[in-house]
């Protein structure tokens, strides 16, 4: 009983290690809170958008990129087992003199909803031609109520509507693309839409759905794709999967650093109160009285952090419900819908026990020392100190082979994704192998830092090198973290320099066009329609027109692959200046441009999912016969990037396709020409062709929103490492100045003044960061580097590089850190009465 | 005078505890002063208050014609650093250097570079018989063997007043006789002043004055009288 209450009074008057150390704890279950939640958000955005979409069908069937011909419901229907066959009909639109882009949805609005949901909140449901239907979020911000007229601007003119009703966008249709949607009879969508084709037909069947599938093949035609609704999340779930292992890392890891402070906070508590144990022990407490009294201690920090870590993980959690998370990745034609960031409930009770038990577990260790401790070891090197020092060796072998053997398998293995789970293992082993080399690693810089220091800095820097090195023990936790926070911290930085590095080179070299003109569609990078060649003429012939480069955007489907192909003028492209962004190969496009020859580029995603690399060939069953392409490199495609594209020259094309089409045209204007204006222009001009007129700033917009979400979670994660590493070395700096009170004492009665002490103190935190600095940094850059480039391939941009003022600005927070750190403890020796600390035991 | 103690009382814990009361001391340059007195009479509070580690609560403490109550903490360290050389009874060596190492601490705190000082390190700990133990750190050390790196350390910044808290509680009688012997030797030869706690009266047999606190007040002296003989 008594333990108990010294052990609560100590933790009160020394509240500022206590809270610090419950902090961490805090921390770990925050993460542990927040984390699952965004992950299980992503999914739920994946599997709504399915629900949204396909309803409650059985079977989906898909179309390529050139639609599914209406008749073809009829068949449909007329096949065995078929219950129910609904169409649907979307594209992209807006309201007139409203820049916003808007799905159209175009459904039978006899049938639609014995699939799908639609939540009425006001008005009635459409009846047929000319009515549409609008979520709560799209209404509210453009003003538009029940019975309003509004003008729809589609790529085939405008086209008038009445408003019938309004729908609730928590659910159902309306949340896809953040509600901002129109529901619409089919006709009017085909007319929007500039064509009459389907993009799936949801079908529900009375029971036999395998069956019923064979039997739709034979009435489909070969291009378009019959499948379960959920076959179009599995190349989401696959991304999902490897994003989720990285994810649980982080939280292991941060979670482990929550420990590594309890741990230190334990340490102090231990080391400040070895007369107290020695006195109790002496008393005849057994060892396992003293071990009980600690690890209760540890226990009820644990559980207070961890409640409190609950508390603002779903906090934080509902304060970033605006995040918009999205499926991370978009395969299929269709529009998205976000899902409300929510909390992972059933992580809570987990996250809980998993602070609790790691409180406990750190604080045991301190308590097995301590309730070992004999009082004469107090002046001397204590045991542990040595037996650390004599298993160096064998840590430094077992830490070298683990480095080799991860390095091996990083190296040989393929970097496809189906080896992705095991790639970032080996990478997380290695900085295992770290941790267990940092030990030795300050024993090694025994020998150099001591005398380097003292030139340096004199009695302070010869004092500080000294103690870090000699006695390992004590820190080599706090060195340990601070390594891995700033490993972590470089990846989760890397990984947002990557994108805004990325963004630059790409508005730089691709997306150097001021507007696109490009077929109607589902998206910016889906035309369905090919643009007519008067829009090309007229395009061509504008005085405010510098250049108007072609491209095909289509598909071609073989069996079970479907291959993207963009079929761009290089010519043209080239000569405005404009280049694509090369991965591997030589950046050449002579190869590309001899129709002779094929050849082609592909982008990243075809590397990472199928293994194609440079130097391979892709032979297409093409109009023209089989003909084998060669690979002469591989880009980073910024448009249509997860899927497997290839990308040639227009003549080649045209030479192998026999198709003269054009999907899209780039355009750059006179340097005088207003975009706004010439876009207004060409919107009025070519408001009878089905064509968009695309600002080339909105699609970058549009591309940037698709990252914000990853790196907002990535920025958090930072800031929590920092706060968990400020906390960890505030700590091990005071252990490092209670363990030493009698020999700091007898420095100041030897003549070293408050200042030396103090800068002593600081010199020791700094170098100790500066250790873990040495392994950070390599292992950091090598894992953004591997790790990153390797998720940016998959996601399809470049990766560009670790940067070197990416890697200074971490390493300015870390020496912020560690002065912050160090300076408490370092004012705490500075002040240190002389006499009484050469009286402490 | 080296040392000179006006009126000097020291209290603690708020004067609930009476250490020191009215000591008035006067001591040479060049003596060797024992101070001898039950446990608890004050005898380390007096040491410590000449070498400055703390300040009294009432009276002048001037050594060396500093005025030690005046003076700011960094004033008073740099004070300690130059002019006082301190033997602790518990030895207090940093346990992460060696021998040498810990002999040549003074003057590293005061800046110096260790290879210009190696050489004074050396011979002071060849002084105190540890020519081979110069490398080895204090836990591979006997007691008697760390108390003679201590003294060694003492010895290091050529301090005009040697201070030490029984320097030969933890040593056998010819060790122990070894070291005063040189101790008072060093006196004598360089003219140094020493103040030395001690329990043991054949200890303060080598001293020149033997000083007896009881109570916190100077109840006896002896050697007094030699002292006024001399003058
Ligand atoms: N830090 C302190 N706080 C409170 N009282 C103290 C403190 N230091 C010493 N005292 C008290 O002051 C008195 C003198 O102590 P001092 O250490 O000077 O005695 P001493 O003569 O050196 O004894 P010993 O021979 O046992 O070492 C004692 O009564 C002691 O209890
Ligand atoms: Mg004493």
């Amino acid at each position: 009983m008594i333990f108990q209450w010294t052990g609560w009074r100590h933790l009160r008057h020394h509240w500022i290690r206590t809270v610090l150390s419950i902090l961490g704890i805090v921390m770990g279950v925050t993460a542990f809170t927040f984390v699952p939640s965004i992950s299980r958000t992503m999914r739920s955005s994946a599997s709504i958008t399915l629900d949204d979409i396909a309803g409650r069908a059985d079977i989906e069937i898909r179309a390529d990129q050139n639609g599914i011909d209406p008749a073809l419901v009829e068949s449909v229907r007329d096949v065995e087992g078929v219950e129910l066959a609904v169409p649907l009909s979307n594209g992209i639109g807006r309201l007139a003199e409203d820049h916003d882009l808007l799905v159209f949805f175009g459904i039978d609005p006899a049938i639609d909803r014995q699939v799908r949901t639609y939540k009425l909140t006001e008005g009635d449901f459409i009846a047929g031609a000319g009515e549409v239907l609008l979520p709560r979020t799209l209404a509210d911000d453009k003003d538009i109520s029940v019975g309003d007229r509004l003008t729809l601007g589609g790529f085939t003119g405008s086209h008038e509507a009445v408003v019938s009703g309004i729908l609730d966008d928590s659910a159902g249709v309306a949340r896809l693309n953040g509600g901002y949607l129109i529901v619409m009879g089919l006709s009017d969508a085909y007319q929007l839409r500039g064509a009459e084709s389907l993009d799936s037909i949801a079908i529900v069947t009375g029971g036999d759905t395998a069956r019923v599938k064979d039997s739709l093949a034979t009435v489909m035609p070969d291009e378009v794709e019959i499948g379960d609704p959920s076959g179009r999340n599995r190349a989401a779930e696959q991304l999902l999967d490897a994003l989720d292992i990285q994810m649980s890392m982080i939280n292991l890891l941060v979670l482990a650093l929550g420990a590594m402070l309890i741990y230190n906070t334990m340490s102090v508590s231990v080391t400040q109160r070895r007369k107290e144990i020695g006195v109790l022990r002496s008393m005849g407490v057994s060892r396992r009285q003293i071990q009980r009294m600690f690890v209760m201690e540890a226990g009820a920090l644990g559980a207070i952090g961890s409640a409190l870590g609950i508390v603002l993980g779903i906090i934080v959690v509902y304060a970033s419900r605006n995040l918009p998370v999205l499926p991370p990745s978009n395969t299929a034609n269709l529009p998205q819908s976000t899902a409300q960031l929510d909390v992972a409930y059933g992580v809570l009770p987990i996250a809980f026990m998993a602070g609790t038990l790691t409180s406990v577990v750190a604080g045991y260790l301190p308590a097995r020392y301590a309730s070992r401790l004999e009082p004469v070891e107090s002046m001397r090197l204590s045991q542990a100190e040595r037996d650390f020092v004599s298993h160096s060796r064998q840590r430094i072998v077992i830490g070298l082979v683990i480095v080799l053997v991860s390095l091996v398998g990083v190296f040989s293995l393929p970097r496809t994704l189906e080896y992705f789970a095991i790639n970032t293992n080996l990478i997380y082993l290695m900085l295992g192998a770290a941790i267990a080399l940092f030990g030795p690693a300050l024993i090694g810089l025994g020998r150099i830092l001591p005398p380097v220091m003292n030139r340096l800095f004199g009695a302070p820097g010869l004092i500080a090198a000294d103690n870090l090195t000699k006695r390992p023990r004590r820190v080599v936790v706090t060195g340990a973290m601070l390594m891995v926070g700033l490993w972590m911290a470089l990846l989760a930085t890397g990984s947002n320099f990557g994108y805004t590095a990325f963004m630059e080179e790409w508005q730089a070299n691709e997306n150097i066009w001021d507007l696109t003109v490009m077929g109607a569609g589902t998206s910016y990078f889906t035309p369905i329609v090919s643009i007519p060649p008067e829009v090309i003429e007229d395009a061509n012939t504008r005085p405010e027109v510098a250049a108007a480069v072609m491209e095909r955007y289509t598909t071609h489907t073989e069996g079970e692959t479907t291959y993207y192909i963009r079929a761009i003028d290089f010519n043209a492209y080239l000569a405005k200046g404009a280049r694509l962004i090369w991965n591997e190969g030589e950046e050449d496009y002579t190869a590309l441009q001899n129709a002779d020859k094929p050849s082609v580029v592909v982008t990243g995603m075809s590397v990472v999912i199928d293994g194609i690399t440079t130097g391979a060939t892709i032979t297409v069953n093409t109009p023209s016969g089989e003909v084998d392409f060669v690979v002469v490199g591989t880009v980073y495609g910024a448009l249509a990037p997860d899927q497997l594209t290839l990308v040639m020259d227009l003549g080649t094309y045209r030479q192998v396709w026999h198709d003269n089409r054009v999907d899209r045209l780039m355009i750059a204007l006179e340097p005088e020409a207003s975009t706004a204006e010439v876009r207004r222009d060409m919107q009025r001009d070519y408001a009878v062709y089905s064509v968009a007129i695309v600002d080339n700033a909105d699609m970058q917009a549009a591309f940037i929103e698709r990252f914000n979400s990853i790196t907002s979670v990535s920025r958090l994660m930072t800031a929590l490492l920092v706060v968990i590493l400020i906390g960890g070395l505030t700590s091990t700096m005071f252990i490092l100045v209670y363990d030493r009170r009698r020999d700091l004492g007898m420095l100041r009665a030897l003549g070293m003044v408050r200042r030396q002490i103090v800068s002593s103190v600081i010199l020791e935190a700094l170098l100790l960061v500066g250790v873990a600095v040495l392994f950070a940094v390599p292992g950091g850059i090598f894992t953004v580097t591997y790790n990153s480039s390797f998720v940016h391939d998959m996601i399809g941009i470049k990766y560009a590089g670790v940067q070197a003022n990416h890697v200074l600005m971490t390493l300015v927070v870390v020496l912020v850190v560690a002065l912050v750190a160090s300076f408490t403890p370092a004012r705490t020796a500075g002040r240190m009465d002389v006499l009484q600390a050469l009286r402490y035991e | 005078m080296t040392v000179q103690l006006h009126n000097v009382s020291h209290e603690y814990n708020y004067g609930k505890v009476q250490a020191l009361r009215g000591i008035n001391l006067d001591i040479r340059a060049g003596q060797f002063v024992a101070i001898m007195g039950a446990s608890g009479s004050g005898k380390s509070t007096l040491l410590h208050l000449i070498a400055g580690l703390t300040q009294p609560r009432d009276g002048d403490v001037i050594v060396l014609g500093h005025h030690l109550g005046k003076l700011s903490d960094n004033d008073l360290t740099l004070f300690r650093r130059r002019n006082i050389g301190l033997i602790f009874q518990a030895f207090n060596l940093l346990p992460t250097m060696t021998a040498l190492e810990n002999v040549m601490l003074p003057l590293i705190i005061d800046g110096k570079s260790k290879r210009e000082i190696r050489a004074r390190g050396e011979h002071l700990l060849r002084l105190v018989q540890l020519t081979d133990r110069m490398d080895h750190r204090p836990d591979e050390l006997s007691g008697g063997q760390q108390q003679r790196v201590a003294i060694a350390r003492a010895l290091m910044n050529e301090a005009p007043v040697l201070l030490a808290d029984e320097p030969t509680g933890n040593l056998d009688s010819k060790s122990g006789e070894d070291i005063l012997y040189l101790l008072r030797e060093l006196v004598e030869r360089e003219n140094r002043t020493m103040v030395m706690v001690t329990h043991d009266p054949r200890a303060a047999a080598y001293a020149d004055r033997i000083i007896t606190l009881s109570d916190g007040q100077i109840s006896e002296e002896l050697g007094i009288v030699a002292e006024v003989m001399v003058s």
